[in-house]
């Protein structure tokens, strides 16, 4: 593949040669000055973004793309009026970004001002300048510039990505199944500034996230999947993730399928499944924004912070210095440093993340963190520490749930919700698979959840939560691997057309 | 720009590709603007400019993009395009083919009698702030309105010698009301401007006087919505008002019968489909009284683009006649992939769906307009007067679908109890939920032409990387029999 490495590099060299992050910083530090020169009160953000997928469906290789993105983002303001705006644009290109600055500023005399509108409060500054480029964490403790860029993800060869769903291919050879998934990886930047300050504060890492599905075309088209997400390549295990399709895929083919009747069932949840359940709880109950407009599961007047909301078996922190979380960043894209951030402690709700200035001079709080790039770990437990461990540990009938599709709210301001089971749900009873199982829809509430909780597994592993919307922006939550609840409400299954 | 880009694909074939095309998005701008409790909460001005390559080699695709303007950049995003084909054709069962199209030079417009973006900030923000402060009301909390105004030029140039140039204008625009009810819980009522299938899509729109009657509906509605009781638990006959019905269409024909999807390669996120291949021309999909269409060639929509990503002229093509499934959502390869696969000619022409969000991603099965045929069944009076024990439904408040679209689960904003062919009173709360043919074989009434309305989609997401896709459903208000409701 050297001929991709020749023209990914001149490409990547082209852009990039003139866009080291030192260089980013100090063309936002140019544009600063001119608009500080110019009277201007504002801010400026530069996001790129260098990304790679391969994605698999029957058993080949249907898409290779990379992508490449730099965009910067302007918001201006003078007393109480606003404007915003975003362009694409080059290093070089310091000419378009002022002309940009300046169409903008004329914008802004039309703008109606904003009485609960707030003055614009500078970024965090660094005490030092100490931008380490390198292949590890080395974020000085009193800094705020971060590169945790992994040099082979940075510079992949798609074939490496090729050859996980070839070596799965390979594997499951004289089985009838199909090999769909996804596999990307890439790096994100970003570096603020705005005019209260003089220094540009910025952001570097790369990231991986893969998934694989096994649909297997003798047994009614039944799907199992496998995920990981990581920052550094030498984390990826393709083994590993191959040996976990194996096992399911053995579970699936030698147990009988079963309807079970709807009701309440004990289930464990794998950690896809509860890290999905923990985000969409987190979106109605830790963001501050919704809890000031009450579009969360909390009201203002039966719920605050300091209130037990959970089971005292649930406790969730993001902390910028965790080791344990994967893409932690000091700073937010906001600007604003990011502190250790308990957000609920047995069961207690400690914090909620105010990120939005607009929201919040609305609501005249004050922004403490930016849960855009948030990184959240669920403490673990004392619970089973392996999944032949976790199958032994139940003795009652108990529900299998590895991955829940298309979760939604059905009504957010009781926490109720909606999803279906997928990828393989089991039977599990007296420390044995019993049965697989039709896709189940659960129909329930975070409250109940997140309250009914039995026990959370020993082990920590870690779930993609980025979205592939825009712009690359990996994200993770820290999650025990399995976390057993008790009386879920199961209404249903896709048995009818299934 | 068209020379560079001729250019580039002659070189690109004397490098190995196949088949080559570009997307070049040469003018590519959105302004944004909202409104909330009388303040202006947002105004945007974002621009882009990009290209996206995408080339055949080994019959592999492979395909970059990049927003460095200049030829040898270009040259080089070309270069990683087929340098990526070449490694995916590493992995490889079947080569792809791409059905025969036309060649064409040609040139698209979204029919626009005012561009938006012509008319004055100034202009613009005093219409916002008048429909807004029309929606407000003491017992709302928040209420306000959004404008996106889309424009994009976009050149595409392929390797068998098709120019196409189109020139879109869209609007995205919408009223939103929330207030507490007498539970302390929030409800809300949103309205999507919606778009006249046979009209234009600029700025007139936005200045016609119908939209004080949206405004004073939704303030009507909302505060009603406060004191109604809970929708209760049973089985009735569900009428889907068209906001509603364009839900149900997008979710449970729409994305049910995208082709790639039917073959089995979003499994791995957004899921598959309960169609199979052999269902084409045979399975009952739903009751007689359906008809449905993914057409492309409405006058006006956001779905509307002229041509597709594969440079094939749109097309209105039937999916499901008198409830028989007939055709899919396809591409050039797609139609390709699934006849060889069934050993059978099912498709035989691309439907002219292959889209892509952006000059940086490949373009792959989309909704165009996912439309339902109006009936013979009357008015919506007629419809409700025929209704012995129904609920009247209307807005998605959520929505939850089987990962093979072969069930859902559907949250309303509003709905109406319905008894012997009068509206007794208004319900909140209100969900229903079923299996996906059995749904559709229950259609027993189709409301006539009075009824269909074009509801716009601006946020359909597919696809990995995710992509966002701009359609519409023309649909009538539909009855449908027997439906769990309130569970
Ligand atoms: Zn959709």
């Amino acid at each position: 593949m050297q001929t991709q490495d020749k023209a990914q590099d001149k490409v990547i060299r082209s852009a990039a040669k003139k866009s080291t992050m030192q260089s980013v910083k100090m063309q936002l530090e140019q544009i600063n000055q001119f608009m500080q020169a110019q009277g201007i009160t504002g801010s400026v953000a530069y996001e790129q973004e260098t990304s790679h997928m391969v994605r698999c469906g029957r058993s080949q290789i249907s898409l290779n793309v990379s992508e490449q993105g730099e965009k910067y983002f302007i918001e201006l303001q003078q007393g109480k009026q606003k404007v915003a705006g975003s362009t694409t644009a080059q290093i070089d290109e310091l000419d378009k970004l002022k002309t940009f600055v300046l169409s903008l500023n004329e914008k802004l005399v039309f703008m109606p001002e904003v009485a609960h509108r707030r003055p614009m409060m500078p970024i965090a500054q660094a005490t030092l300048d100490n931008h380490v480029d390198s292949t590890t964490d080395k974020t000085l403790t009193n800094g705020l510039d971060k590169c945790k860029v992994d040099p082979a993800l940075a510079n992949l060869d798609s074939k490496r990505l090729v050859d996980l769903f070839k070596q799965c291919a390979e594997y499951f050879k004289n089985e009838n199944v199909e090999i769909s998934g996804a596999f990307s990886a890439g790096i994100q930047r970003y570096a603020v500034i705005n005019t209260l300050v003089e220094k540009a504060l910025s952001y570097e890492g790369s990231d991986y996230n893969v998934e694989m599905v096994l649909q297997l075309l003798d047994h009614d088209k039944k799907e199992l999947r496998v995920s990981d997400v990581g920052h550094a390549l030498n984390q990826f295990d393709s083994e590993k993730l191959i040996k976990h399709l194996a096992k399911m895929y053995q579970i699936k083919t030698q147990t009988p399928r079963q309807e079970i009747t709807p009701g309440e069932y004990d289930v464990i949840f794998y950690a896809d499944a509860f890290a999905d359940l923990t985000n969409y709880m987190g979106y109605l109950t830790l963001y501050g924004e919704s809890y000031e407009y009450g579009m969360g599961m909390l009201q203002k007047d039966k719920h605050k912070v300091g209130n037990k909301l959970f089971s005292d078996k649930l406790s969730i922190v993001d902390d910028p210095e965790d080791t344990d979380i994967l893409f932690n960043r000091p700073v937010g894209r906001n600007g604003i440093k990011r502190p250790h951030f308990p957000l609920i402690s047995e069961g207690v709700l400690n914090n909620l993340f105010y990120s939005e200035k607009e929201d919040c001079d609305r609501f005249n709080v004050a922004l403490n963190n930016d849960a855009n790039v948030a990184g959240m770990k669920v403490q673990t437990g004392t619970g089973p520490a392996t999944f032949d461990e976790m199958v032994k540990s139940c003795v009652k009938p108990t529900l299998f749930i590895p991955y829940i599709h298309y979760m939604n709210f059905t009504n957010a301001a009781k926490g109720e919700f909606t999803g279906t089971s997928r990828f393989g749900t089991f039977l599990i009873e007296q420390g044995a698979i019993k049965a697989h199982l039709y896709n189940q829809r659960i129909n329930d509430s975070y409250h109940n959840t997140f309250n009914n909780i039995e026990w959370l597994s020993s082990t920590l592993t870690h779930i993609n939560t980025s979205n592939t919307y825009g712009m690359r922006n990996a994200a993770s939550i820290a999650c025990p691997l399995f976390v057993k609840v008790n009386k879920v409400k199961i209404t249903g299954s896709n048995k009818q057309n299934g | 720009m068209l020379d560079k880009a001729k250019k580039l694909i002659t070189y690109l074939k004397t490098k190995g590709a196949d088949y080559a095309d570009i997307r070049i998005h040469e003018v590519d701008e959105e302004e944004r603007i909202s409104t909330m409790n009388g303040d202006i909460e947002d105004y945007q001005l974002n621009s882009k400019q990009g290209y996206g390559i995408r080339v055949l080699v080994n019959g592999a695709w492979g395909f970059s993009s990049s927003e460095i303007m200049s030829f040898d950049a270009m040259i080089a995003t070309g270069e990683i395009a087929i340098e990526k084909a070449q490694s995916a054709s590493d992995f490889i069962k079947q080569s792809i083919n791409l059905a025969e199209k036309e060649t064409l030079i040609d040139s698209y417009h979204s029919p626009c009698e005012i561009d938006p973006f012509s008319v004055s900030t100034a202009d613009k923000i005093a219409r916002l702030q008048q429909l807004d402060k029309q929606l407000q009301h003491e017992k709302f909390e928040y209420s306000g309105l959004y404008c996106h105004f889309y424009k994009r030029h976009i050149l595409y140039v392929d390797s068998d010698g098709s120019e196409i140039k189109r020139q879109l204008i869209e609007i995205d625009a919408g009223y939103f009301a929330y207030a507490t009810d007498k539970e302390g819980h929030k409800q809300r009522r949103t309205f999507n401007m919606p778009q006249n299938a046979n009209g234009t899509t600029g700025w007139e729109n936005i200045i016609n006087d119908q939209q004080f009657d949206h405004t004073l509906r939704i303030q009507t509605e909302l505060l009603a919505l406060l004191d109604a009781p809970v929708c209760e638990k049973e089985i009735c006959d569900v009428i889907l008002l068209p906001e509603m019905m364009a839900l149900q269409t997008h979710e449970t024909i729409g994305h049910a019968l995208e082709l790639d999807r039917i073959l089995g390669y979003e499994l791995s996120y957004a899921g598959g489909s309960h169609v199979e291949l052999e269902d084409f021309g045979q399975l009952q999909f739903g009751s007689e009284k359906l008809t449905a269409r993914a057409d492309g060639t409405v006058q006006n929509s956001p779905g509307s683009i002229g041509f597709d990503d594969d440079g094939v002229k749109a097309r209105n093509v039937t999916l499901i006649e008198k409830g028989r499934l007939q055709d899919a959502i396809t591409s050039r390869q797609m139609i390709m992939e699934a006849n060889d696969k069934a050993g059978k000619v099912i498709f035989t022409a691309s439907g002219a769906t292959s889209r892509s969000q952006n000059y940086s991603n490949l373009p792959i099965e989309r909704m165009n307009n996912i439309n339902v045929d109006a009936g013979q069944d009357g008015s919506l009076q007629d419809i409700i007067a025929a209704t012995k024990n129904g609920l009247l439904m209307e807005s998605p408040r959520s929505w939850s679908i089987g990962s093979n679209r072969e069930n859902f689960h559907f949250a309303t904003e509003i709905a109406w109890k319905i008894k012997d062919g009068k509206i007794t009173n208004m319900v909140r709360n209100a969900t229903y939920s079923g299996d996906s043919l059995p749904f559709w074989r229950s259609l027993d009434m189709v409301g006539n032409q009075s009824t269909w309305e074009l509801q716009p989609v601006f946020h359909c997401g597919k696809g990995q990387p995710n992509q966002i896709m701009r359609l519409a459903h023309g649909v009538p208000a539909c009855r449908f029999s027997n439906v769990q409701v309130g569970k």
